[in-house]
Parts: structure tokens; C-alpha cells; sequence
């Protein structure tokens, strides 16, 4: 090889190992820009889903806030409109009872009755209100009659004079007092309220 | 021959020197991706926070939205029970005045 071809072939491999190098240094630097690239994608990606879950976490909770307000406000307004069934369902009944219909008539034997069949004794003392008590007086002997039918033995009652403050209905002791029988409009309301005040609420708010 | 000689050896030299510059520019040239990537990484810190509250602005206007529907939704649901409620206002208090004066405890 003449000395001519050499300088020709060094020049050549020079160059190629120059681009050589200069090629490879172009890749580094790419990768080097991509993977920060990419880096700071994963990094804002995972930035956000942290922030999403932290939003959505949030809002949940105002969620769950605003599902047991209503919740209540729900209750609130059940409970309201059952208060102005009562407080009506009170004014008929006391208008009932003041209208003096054989239907209530009925009930105020049929509330003592209840009353000496579920105490236990022979002696009994009936307490009404002052209207009631004519009532009462002139029915006691009839009343008298069939508690001994259905307690199967006697049965003395007596009429107490002291007005008792109800709208309706008859309170029932035994002689002694110790023990007695609630069953006017009011405990009557009230035992309603206890027990069936959930059917009244169905009633009232069954889906149509 | 001596001088071809002597200029192949000079040759030589300056394809070295010309070796030595590619490397020095492949330095340089990481070098400077390395200085872009950091600057990639601190722009992307720097507008992260901005782009956080964007996001987030967004996720809670599309938040509100869903708030007021439910809390409409609600008070819908509520009324409309309550006007169902009302007009069996009067049938329950009729069942309860005839439960009351009609059957024992």
C-alpha cells in the first residue's frame, strides 16, 4: 500500500469513528432527554392520581354529609307531619268524645271492661272525667254484670267522684289502688304512638 | 519519501486532534441534555401546583354539579312524598281515631 492509499484510509476511518462517536453521543442525549421526559410524566401522572383520590375522598364525605342531612331532614319532616296526625287525630277524638254518640259510649264501657279483666280482684274503682261519669252511672250496673260474666266470678264497682282530667276514656284500680289500668284517649294515643306509629308512617309514605 | 512520510505522521496527529474534538463534543452534547433534562424536571415541578388546582378546579366544578343534582333530586323526592303524605293526612287519622275508639289495648 502506497503511502498516498494509507493517508486515504486513515482519513476515512477518522471520519467514521468520529461519527462514530458523535452518533452515539446524539442516542446518549436523547435517552437521557427522554427518560426525563418520561420521568416527569410518571411524576405529574402520580401527582394527579394522588390528588384525585384526595379529591374524591373529599367529596365523598360531603357526600355522605349531604345523604345524612337529607336523611334527617327526611325524619324531621316525617315526624312533623305524624305530630299534626296526633294533635287531629286528638281533636276528633276529643270531639267524639264530647258528641256523646253511642260509639263513644261503647268505647268508654268497653275501656273499663278491658280494664277489670286484665286486673286481678273482685273490688274496683272507676275513674272518668265529670262528663263522663253520668255515663258511667247509669251503665255501671250492666258494666258490673259483664266483667263478672267474662272474670267468671263477682265483681264489685264503685264510681269515683274525683274528676280526672282526661278527654275520654276511664282509668281502672282496684280497691286498694295499688294497681291500676290506664286506658283513656290519651293512653290510648299514646300506646298508638309507641307501637303503631311506624304503620302510620308507611301509610303515609308508601311509594305510589 | 521521508517528507510522505513525515506527513503521514502529521496526519495521523490531526486525525487524534480530530478524534479528541468528536469526544469533547459528545461531552459537551450530554453535557447539555443533561442540563435540558434538569431543566424538563424543574419545569415540570414548577408548573405542577398550577396544573394540580386546574385539575382539581375542574373535578370540583364537575362535583357541584352532581351536589346540586343530588340535593334537587332530594328536595323532589322530599316534596313529592310530603304532597303523597298529605293527602293521606286524613285517612290516617281516621284509622287512628277508629283503632283507638274501636279495638281494647
Amino acid at each position: 500500500m502506497s503511502i498516498e492509499n494509507l493517508r486515504v484510509s486513515l482519513q476515512k476511518s477518522v471520519e467514521l469513528e468520529i461519527q462514530n462517536i458523535l452518533q452515539k453521543a446524539r442516542e446518549e442525549a436523547e435517552r437521557i432527554m427522554n427518560e426525563a421526559k418520561m420521568k416527569a410524566e410518571r411524576m405529574k401522572k402520580a401527582k394527579l392520581e394522588d390528588r384525585i383520590e384526595e379529591v374524591k375522598k373529599k367529596e365523598e364525605n360531603e357526600l355522605a354529609t349531604i345523604r345524612s342531612n337529607q336523611r334527617l331532614k327526611l325524619l324531621k319532616a316525617k315526624d312533623e307531619i305524624l305530630q299534626e296526625i296526633f294533635v287531629e287525630a286528638r281533636k276528633k277524638l276529643e270531639e267524639e268524645a264530647e258528641s256523646a254518640k253511642p260509639r263513644y259510649f261503647r268505647f268508654l264501657q268497653e275501656s273499663i271492661v278491658a280494664g277489670l279483666t286484665r286486673l286481678s280482684g273482685e273490688r274496683f274503682v272507676i275513674f272518668t272525667n265529670e262528663r263522663d261519669m253520668k255515663s258511667i252511672e247509669k251503665a255501671l250496673e250492666g258494666i258490673e254484670t259483664k266483667a263478672t260474666e267474662m272474670k267468671k266470678g263477682n265483681v264489685a264497682l264503685e264510681l269515683s267522684s274525683r274528676n280526672l282530667k282526661t278527654i275520654g276514656g276511664a282509668l281502672v284500680c282496684t280497691q286498694d289502688q295499688n294497681r291500676c289500668y290506664n286506658d283513656t284517649i290519651e293512653a290510648r294515643l299514646e300506646e298508638y304512638r309507641e307501637i303503631h306509629a311506624s304503620k302510620a308512617i308507611e301509610i303515609l309514605f308508601k311509594e305510589e | 519519501m521521508t517528507a510522505k512520510i513525515q506527513d503521514l505522521i502529521e496526519e495521523e496527529r490531526r486525525a487524534e486532534r480530530k478524534i479528541q474534538q468528536a469526544e469533547l463534543q459528545a461531552i459537551q452534547l450530554k453535557k447539555e441534555a443533561e442540563e435540558m433534562a434538569y431543566s424538563i424536571m424543574q419545569e415540570n415541578d414548577a408548573h405542577m401546583e398550577e396544573f394540580l388546582e386546574h385539575e382539581t378546579a375542574s373535578m370540583n366544578k364537575e362535583f357541584q354539579k352532581k351536589k346540586k343534582a343530588l340535593e334537587r333530586e332530594n328536595e323532589e323526592k322530599v316534596a313529592k312524598l310530603m304532597e303523597q303524605a298529605d293527602k293521606k293526612r286524613l285517612r290516617v287519622v281516621r284509622i287512628v281515631v277508629e283503632t283507638i275508639l274501636g279495638e281494647g289495648k
